[in-house]
């Protein structure tokens, strides 16, 4: 059986699937040309195959998504869905985890409002915080399959955190945004877990009192993090690279990408974000924190994690809200190599022979 | 395996009526072996009926049975039924032919598709959210909708599910002082033990031990108990004390018997006695002795 290593993915390569006769397209492995780009200082490699040539159309979901026109969220899914397109990872190897909220529509309509049926990704839109737990366990049992697990908030951030850990600590191959608008939106508007401070509004008796939860340090928190990033989604071309690269990323990569609410948390649109936005890889510390200049000497590494963590903390302290590619290990192997995990066809269609146990089975045990 | 619940490191058969309603309102089959043969043998079966239905089977065991030694045939491998994964799509049909894939028929179990099987990609939903074969997605493809003509189909398609593996539910095993069988709904004596989980140790020993004649009915599925419900009033029917044993406070399987089997306007419920024990330790003879 030969196995293929393409752009993030490992997969069995049957000719009948993607070779020329194939009747789901033909996926031209020789006409890839390798493909740089950028993020920071730090550079991503993937096979490129050329517009004309790619078998896989753009899963993009457009106006049919059911959606609030103007939300964050229509923008992230269609980064994902120009990653994906770009990548030209075949459909039928991804799967879409996502739990419960408008952050959670993503995995249903991304690909799914597509005439053509063979184009359709395996989406599953499971209970309420347990993207990363489903998502975690279908990457083990598929491990040649994209595992993109996804969510609003406050499914990632509140009632799925503690998975979360779980899933960036075993660094499962895949990756996990959160569309984060600190606020529950399909509620109507209650403050979530990363909702500002003294945050008060006509719906609320009482300002918010607590402080609120920094997605990006809580992953940089915790040993086994591999990649860590945040984004704003108003730039489509950047949330697409951002995506890229997690999905290019060997391990576990944590996207906290930033989704303004245009119906429940209108103050907080794209506009008061981008004075706030500090761009770690190319931003003027010197206008910032003045200490921080000659620590870096002139030069932020993402690749480090102690400092990663440093700066961003004093970037906050400073009232910013840090932006790019914040933590980066290199060396990253993921849970699936590191356990030599493959499989020749889907663990799903073992015959009945192959799972029935026999006396001598049982003796061996 | 699963949740832990009641007193911490102890026994107790008490989780019945939490596995029935938790997570919501969807059809599970609960299944509870007693016994560590039933142990070995039954899970091959429960895989079937989850395939079959395409629906949960919940295995409920307790801590007395896993951490305690007994005495048991060694196991043989034919008592596991062979696996039958129900129906599926394999990428060997993909390339047979133009695949128009339904992921969901109403009325049965349609074929499931293993992601990363080309051309066949589907959403999977949890919870109430719908997927139906609906005037806008004919096909059965699953497309979102809320609309309550969708939610009211699907919600009946789920239930309906129940009645495509009835058929296969374990079925309540008659203990007479002669042996064990399938119950046929012949049995008579003075006292009738309706038991579940590990009470069926103390049932016997106690009806081993008693003057008059008693016969013991396990159930192994403990829901849903409608399929089995004409057994259950027959074997009540025919034994003049009933009495259900179990090990917890409320009387969880005594409850789901009235409420499956005799809620039928017009049933004449019966004196259904309870023996039960909920101290953190498993039941003995002496129990049920001194209780009857």
């Amino acid at each position: 059986m030969e196995f293929v290593r393409f752009n993030g993915v490992e997969f069995p390569y049957h000719p009948e699937f993607y070779g020329e006769q194939s009747p789901f397209g033909h996926l031209p492995l020789e006409d890839a040309v390798e493909t740089s780009f950028q993020l920071g200082q730090q550079t991503f490699t993937y096979q490129r195959i050329p517009e004309e040539k790619r078998p896989y159309p753009n899963l993009e979901m457009g106006n049919a998504a059911n959606m609030c026109l103007g939300c964050g969220h229509i923008g992230i899914s269609q980064g994902l869905a120009d990653a994906l397109y770009e990548l030209q990872i075949p459909p039928w190897l991804v799967m879409a985890t996502s739990g419960i909220g408008c952050g959670g529509k993503w995995s249903s309509d991304i690909g799914q409002m597509l005439d053509d049926p063979l184009h359709r990704v395996y989406g599953a839109h499971v209970t309420h915080g347990q993207s990363t737990s489903s998502g975690f366990a279908r990457g083990v049992i598929q491990p040649g399959l994209l595992n993109i697990m996804g969510g609003g908030d406050g499914d990632i951030a509140s009632i799925g955190l503690a998975y979360l850990h779980n899933v960036i600590a075993s660094n499962v191959n895949g990756l996990v945004f959160s569309m984060t608008n600190n606020v529950y939106g399909l509620t109507k508007g209650q403050p979530s877990r990363t909702s500002e401070k003294g945050r008060k509004d006509r719906r609320m008796t009482a300002a918010l009192e607590m402080e609120p939860l920094d997605l990006v340090l809580e992953a940089l928190a915790i040993s086994g993090a591999t990649f860590v990033a945040r984004t704003l989604s108003s730039d489509r071309k950047k949330t697409r690279d951002y995506f890229m690269a997690a999905i290019l990323h060997p391990g576990c990569a944590v996207l906290d990408i930033i989704s303004p609410c245009v119906t429940w948390n209108m103050s907080q649109n794209a506009g008061y974000w981008k004075p706030l936005l500090f761009e770690m890889a190319t931003g003027n510390y010197q206008d910032v924190v003045v200490d921080l200049e000659k620590h870096l000497d002139g030069k932020f590494d993402p690749t480090d994690r102690a400092t990663a963590e440093f700066v961003y903390r004093r970037l906050t302290e400073a009232g910013k809200k840090p932006v790019g590619l914040v933590y980066y290990n290199k060396d990253s192997v993921s849970f699936q190599q590191d356990h030599g995990l493959r499989a020749e066809r889907p663990i799903g269609n073992l015959t009945s022979a192959e799972l029935t146990l026999s006396q001598d089975d049982l003796g061996k045990m | 395996m699963g949740i832990s619940t009641g007193s911490p490191t102890r026994t107790a058969d008490a989780d019945l009526l939490t596995m029935i309603s938790a997570g919501g309102p969807f059809p599970r089959v609960i299944v509870s072996p007693g016994d560590v043969e039933a142990q070995f043998s039954l899970p091959s079966r429960l895989f079937n009926i989850a395939d079959a239905g395409q629906l949960p089977v919940i295995l409920l065991t307790n801590l007395w049975t896993g951490e305690n030694l007994f005495t048991a045939p060694e196991y043989d491998a034919s008592e596991l039924a062979p696996i039958d994964r129900g129906p599926r799509v394999t990428p060997e049909d993909a390339l047979a032919g133009p695949l128009d894939y339904a992921r969901y028929l109403m009325g049965r179990s349609a074929p499931f598709a293993v992601p990363g099987t080309p051309g066949a990609g589907h959403i999977v939903r949890g919870g109430n959210f719908v997927v139906a074969d609906s005037a806008d997605d004919p096909r059965g493809r699953g497309s979102y909708s809320e609309l309550p003509g969708d939610v009211k189909r699907l919600t009946e398609h789920k239930h309906a599910k129940l009645a495509l593996i009835a058929d296969m539910l374990p079925k309540p095993q008659l203990i007479t002082p002669a042996g064990k069988s399938d119950y046929q709904g012949v049995s008579g004596g003075d006292i009738g033990l309706i038991v579940w989980g590990s009470a069926v140790h103390p049932a016997t020993e106690a009806q081993a031990k008693l003057a008059e004649h008693a016969d013991v009915l396990q159930l192994r599925t403990v829901y849903p108990l409608r399929q089995h419900a004409e057994q259950i009033r027959s074997f009540v029917r025919q034994h003049a004390r009933v009495a259900v044993v179990e090990q917890n406070f409320e009387g969880q399987l005594r409850e789901t018997i009235l409420k499956e089997c005799y809620s039928t306007p017009g049933t004449v419920v019966p004196d259904l006695g309870l023996i039960n024990r909920y101290d953190g330790r498993q039941m003995t003879a002496e129990d049920i002795l001194e209780a009857l």
